[in-house]
């Protein structure tokens, strides 16, 4: 047709000239657009509508349909029907919510008597519903036996939505009544034979149940069994036969207890019912189903692995029970039940008859059906689907503060996002429940080594996931990152590139996932001390990443993130401080109060404390701090890290009573989630060491540390960042009680683990021999002073434009000079120490004052009275402020 | 397009995703699993289930997501054009999640999701191979490589594409909103 001829062409022009001129810059795009569109001010137009909204981010079109359908998919409840009256029947209290309807209790208002009533939900959503509901109910009003639950009435709410009302029955499920009864395994037997015949009566009014399991079964007190819930029954006349082949839906099926056939769309009959029985038996003997999946991959229950025999099992968790058998009895059960649960249908009981009179063999002794058929089962492993890869964003904080005190946040938060994240996913949750058994609080001591036992397992599993590639990368990223957190790091190489490896040759190479494994490893590489590795290969993956994704996908901001922390344990705070910012701007309005954002914050906070910015670290914190508190309450790790830091920046500060107070609100949480002997527990008593050595509260601080530093030898062994740092802060405190050969002592072996750690010019080597060198100052051996505070200003200059460490370092090194009346060579060092400091530091810093005080002598020795005369009133000033404060 | 399907098939594979897919939501949306529920994970929940199923047994997994991604289309333009009609009809929204959420209202996605609905019908009359390269990325997560396979273009065309109709795409979107 021309007129979509035309628009094609028009269109195709607009496209081409904006493809042209969507990477000029700004400035210079209009023109080049002018030109090339000759005149026509129409396709001028249309091309600079496109070019802005180049520019602009488009929340929608940039996040992906799952961040957008998340606030779509949430849809309206039923209003509260409690108290209503529905035709003769008032409402009393809600029984129960299945996959496709409410069940209620109720009373017939006119004549009395309790009944259920059963209401679809959502009957808006599709025809289909509608008609598995109605299907439920005239299903039910065919059936008249005392094992069914009756259907007396139904109809519909002013708005649709159909119901129907049935018998009430007061019972337990199957399962649950037996649980309750344990009684012998021969009544057992009996009580499932009730069980089948009701369904054999429903087979013989030709409607299979299909969804068969415990809580459809329900037995009262009485003993008597009734079935509910025909919900997804089908009738096998031809009136239906030739309807709804495949309505299965998803959920409404249990899978435990659904047939092989039932998921894969082949014909049911009532030989899927024999099954369902079948998993009842097993699950009523044992106390657990044959299979532990609950997932619905047909594949994974055909291929080899039989269920362990209802008899073993029960001998090995409750042998006095299986005593009430022989061993022949036993025997028949097992083949029995095995004959009920057989993968093949030619295989399985051809229904629920043949199954009744085994089992009546069964009770009277004599020969079963079952027998005489080799029992080969292939049963699948059961895989985990939607694992979704665990970026260990491990964050190593190390904080320099003025008086070259550390405080070291080990892990802690990348641990519990890799736990959150797991716990995000159904699936996942079992996967973490049958590994942390006891949920998540369990990440104590003891906890720490079963959960070693545990990811062992875990690992073998996905060693052995040859069918499932995809699979088992997934499994081997998260258990690497999980094993990363405890500081395994050489399983966490192996299952990290194993993933990687299989990742890329999966998809040729560029992926989300690949680009996953890729940072994940990066940061693998950091946490070993590979710096130049971890930047080289997070980068690669954060390009993927930003390549293959769209432009808000949290994993884009997410790997950028990564790379800030890696140049943020390097030092090179300028190029960590961009990209965190802009990692933060990346994050669409779906995304604002996520556990990532607050990681996201808290890292730029840091940052943004290494360069001395102590006001706008403190507001990052107390942002991430909100989104933590809300997201996890008050007692979760995450807040307690959000704590030290603003303790540590109180501590900058001087503010010592504050950052006291903040210390020990996190150890209060730290030591309630983790345990007194456990390293996070050990760092945050380093860190609250801190103010109260300032305080000169010295022997508590000395115990604090002593406690710190037992706990670090212990689960770290004694090469470690930890152990250094309060090897370091142990150095302090015995220096500030003149302790030197002590002082000495202790910062040359933190000196020493730091070198083997991070290599010589790392900064925390700086703040070692920062350290040594006031010692030296306070002997007096100056030149000893300088010596040290050069090799100090070397290391830290080298590090960042700006940072306290540095300023202290240059102060000292100018007092070593100073003292050696070396004025001129004192003074630049001094100088910028005070430039810095008077920035920073509240007006009554003793650091700032010292920086002062060391100026004015200097400038008394050059002869400088301007400078010295203007210094001294500043000292006057801030000293009469002191003593205010101090009253 | 790839033209080997033939048109009748297309359909009936169309009707059994869709069906799928919203059967897939509408039970699981009242099931615990109702956190974790995302279009990535229905389509692959209805991928597991359909995988054998005749009609599907012969199209591969790509395949297979962009005839969701079309499918999931329609089920969140339904599920949208719902919420606004029951926005409307009860003056009290009643919806469970968190509204404190900045510069993001419930009601606003899903005007928006209906824009793009009817704006991505606009595409499809310029540019049906854009439209569907939108539809697939956007509704199907389908990357840039995938569809580089499936339109049979090279992945430079697709990124250059995209791009293009993502502006134009933003531009209709915002004058639908406008009205």
């Amino acid at each position: 047709m021309r007129g979509s001829d035309h628009m094609e062409s028009r269109w195709q022009a607009v496209q081409n000239i904006f493809s042209r001129t969507a990477d000029l810059p700004f400035a210079q795009q209009r023109a080049a657009v002018e030109e090339l569109c000759q005149g026509d001010e129409s396709l001028v137009s249309e091309v600079l509508v496109l070019l802005e909204e180049d520019r602009q981010t488009n929340p929608l079109l940039d996040s992906g349909i799952d961040q957008a359908a998340r606030f779509i998919m949430d849809i309206g409840r039923l209003p509260a029907l409690i108290e209503q009256q529905v035709g003769p029947y008032r409402l009393l209290k809600l029984l129960g919510e299945g996959g496709m309807g409410v069940v209620y209790l109720a009373e017939r208002t006119d004549i009395g008597g309790l009944v259920a009533i059963k209401l679809l939900r959502d009957a808006w959503l599709s025809p289909m519903r509608r008609q598995r509901f109605r299907v439920e109910q005239l299903t039910l009003a065919q059936l008249n036996h005392p094992s069914i639950a009756r259907i007396y009435d139904s109809g519909a709410l002013e708005d649709g939505t159909p119901w129907f009302v049935m018998e009430y029955v007061d019972g337990l499920p199957l399962t649950e009544y037996w649980k309750e009864q344990r009684a012998t395994i021969r009544e057992c037997l009996l009580l499932f034979r009730r069980v089948c015949e009701a369904v054999q009566y429903a087979h013989s009014h030709a409607i299979i149940h299909r969804d068969l399991k415990p809580s459809n079964i329900l037995v009262t007190p009485a003993g008597e069994v009734k079935l509910l819930d025909f919900g997804i029954a089908k009738q096998l006349t031809s009136e239906w036969a030739n309807q709804d082949e495949t309505v299965t839906g998803l959920r409404l099926m249990t899978p435990a207890y659904a047939a092989p056939e039932q998921i894969n769309g082949s014909p049911v009959g009532v030989f899927s019912d024999v099954y369902a029985l079948g998993v009842l038996l097993y699950e009523l003997l044992t106390g657990s189903v044959p299979w532990m999946s609950d997932s619905l991959h047909a594949a994974e229950k055909t291929t080899s692995r039989r269920p362990e025999r209802a008899s073993s099992l029960v001998r090995r968790k409750r042998p006095d029970e299986a005593k009430q058998l022989s061993k022949l009895e036993w025997r028949d059960l097992d083949a029995l039940s095995f004959k009920a649960l057989d993968q093949d249908v030619e295989n399985r009981y051809r229904n629920v008859d043949a199954l009744i009179r085994d089992l009546n063999a069964l009770v009277e002794g004599r020969p079963l059906e079952a027998q005489g058929k080799s029992l080969s089962y292939t049963i699948g492993k059961f895989t985990r689907r939607n694992l979704r890869a665990i970026l260990s964003g491990a964050a190593v904080l190390l904080l320099v503060t003025a008086t070259a005190i550390f405080y070291t946040v080990s892990l802690a938060r990348a641990r519990n996002a890799a736990l959150q994240e797991a716990e995000r996913t159904r699936r996942i949750q079992q996967f973490t429940e049958n590994l942390f058994a006891g949920g998540n609080h369990s990440v104590g001591p003891a906890a720490d080594l079963k959960v070693v036992d545990l990811l062992d397992r875990g690992r073998h599993e996905a060693e052995a996931m040859h069918n499932d590639p995809e699979m088992q990368a997934d499994m081997q990223e998260t258990l690497g990152g999980i094993y990363e957190q405890l500081g395994k790091l050489d399983l966490a190489e192996q299952l990290l590139s194993a993933a990687l490896k299989t990742r890329s040759q999966m998809s040729g190479g560029n992926s989300r996932k690949v680009a996953d494994s890729l940072v994940a490893l990066g940061l693998l590489r950091k946490d070993e001390g590979k710096f130049d590795d971890a930047e080289r290969i997070v980068r690669q993956g954060m390009e993927m990443n930003q390549r293959v994704l769209p432009r808000l996908d949290p994993d884009v901001a997410r790997s950028m993130v990564a790379l800030g922390t890696v140049w943020e344990v390097r030092g090179k705070y300028d190029q960590a401080n961009e990209i965190l910012q802009a990692a933060l701007k990346l994050r669409s309005p779906y995304d604002a109060e996520t556990a990532e954002t607050a990681e996201n914050l808290t890292h730029l906070a840091n940052v943004q404390f290494y360069q001395g910015h102590y006001g706008v670290a403190e507001s990052l914190d107390n942002r991430a701090l909100a989104i933590d508190r809300k997201l996890f309450g008050e007692q979760h790790p995450d807040v307690a890290e959000v704590l030290n830091n603003l303790g540590a920046i109180e501590m900058n500060r001087g503010n010592y009573p504050l950052s006291e107070a903040y210390y020990r609100q996190a150890l209060a949480i730290t030591e309630a989630w983790y345990g007194t002997d456990h390293p996070e527990t050990a760092a945050n008593l380093t860190a609250l060491s801190q103010p109260l050595s300032s305080e000169n509260r010295d022997a508590e601080a000395q115990d604090l540390l002593e406690r710190a530093l037992t706990i670090q030898k212990k689960v770290n062994g004694p090469v470690h960042s930890t152990v250094a740092t309060t090897l370091n802060q142990m150095g302090l405190l015995a220096f500030n009680r003149k302790q030197y050969d002590s002082a000495k002592n202790y910062f040359t072996q933190a000196m020493e683990t730091w070198k083997q750690l991070y290599g010589d010019q790392h900064q925390f080597v700086a703040v070692a021999y920062s350290n040594l060198g006031s010692i030296c100052l306070d002997e007096k051996d100056y030149a000893c002073a300088e010596k040290m505070f050069r090799e100090a200003v070397r290391r830290l200059d080298a590090a960042s434009s700006e940072s306290s460490a540095a300023a202290i370092a240059h102060l000292k090194l100018g007092r070593a000079l100073l003292r050696q009346n070396r004025f001129a060579e004192a003074e630049p060092h001094t100088s910028a120490a005070y430039q810095y400091l008077v920035k920073q530091v509240s007006p009554t810093d003793s650091f700032l004052a010292a920086s002062r005080k060391d100026l004015i002598m200097i400038y008394d020795g050059l002869h400088d009275s301007e400078n010295a005369s203007r210094y001294r009133s500043e000292s006057t000033a801030a000293a009469g402020k002191t003593l205010a404060i101090s009253k | 397009m790839v033209a080997t399907e033939n048109e009748e098939s297309l359909d009936q594979r169309f009707s059994l995703v869709y069906e799928e897919l919203r059967r897939i939501a509408a039970g699981a949306l009242r099931s615990e699993l109702h956190a974790s529920l995302t279009p990535t994970t229905l389509v692959h929940e209805a991928w597991l289930k359909l995988a054998r199923s005749p009609e599907i047994a012969r199209t591969s997994p790509l395949h297979f997501r962009r005839i969701a991604a079309r499918a999931m289309r329609q089920v969140l333009v339904e599920m949208a054009r719902r919420r606004q009609a029951l926005r409307r009809q009860d003056g009290e929204v009643l919806v469970t999640f968190d509204e404190s959420m900045p510069g993001v209202s419930m009601h606003s996605v899903g005007r928006e999701i209906l824009a793009l609905d009817s704006a991505l019908g606009a595409l499809s009359r310029i540019s049906p191979r854009q439209a569907m390269l939108v539809e697939g990325r956007f509704f199907g997560g389908l990357e840039v490589s995938e569809l580089a396979t499936l339109l049979e273009v090279s992945e430079a065309t697709v990124a250059r594409e995209w791009r293009s109709a993502r502006a134009w795409l933003a531009a209709e979107i915002k004058r639908g909103l406008s009205v």
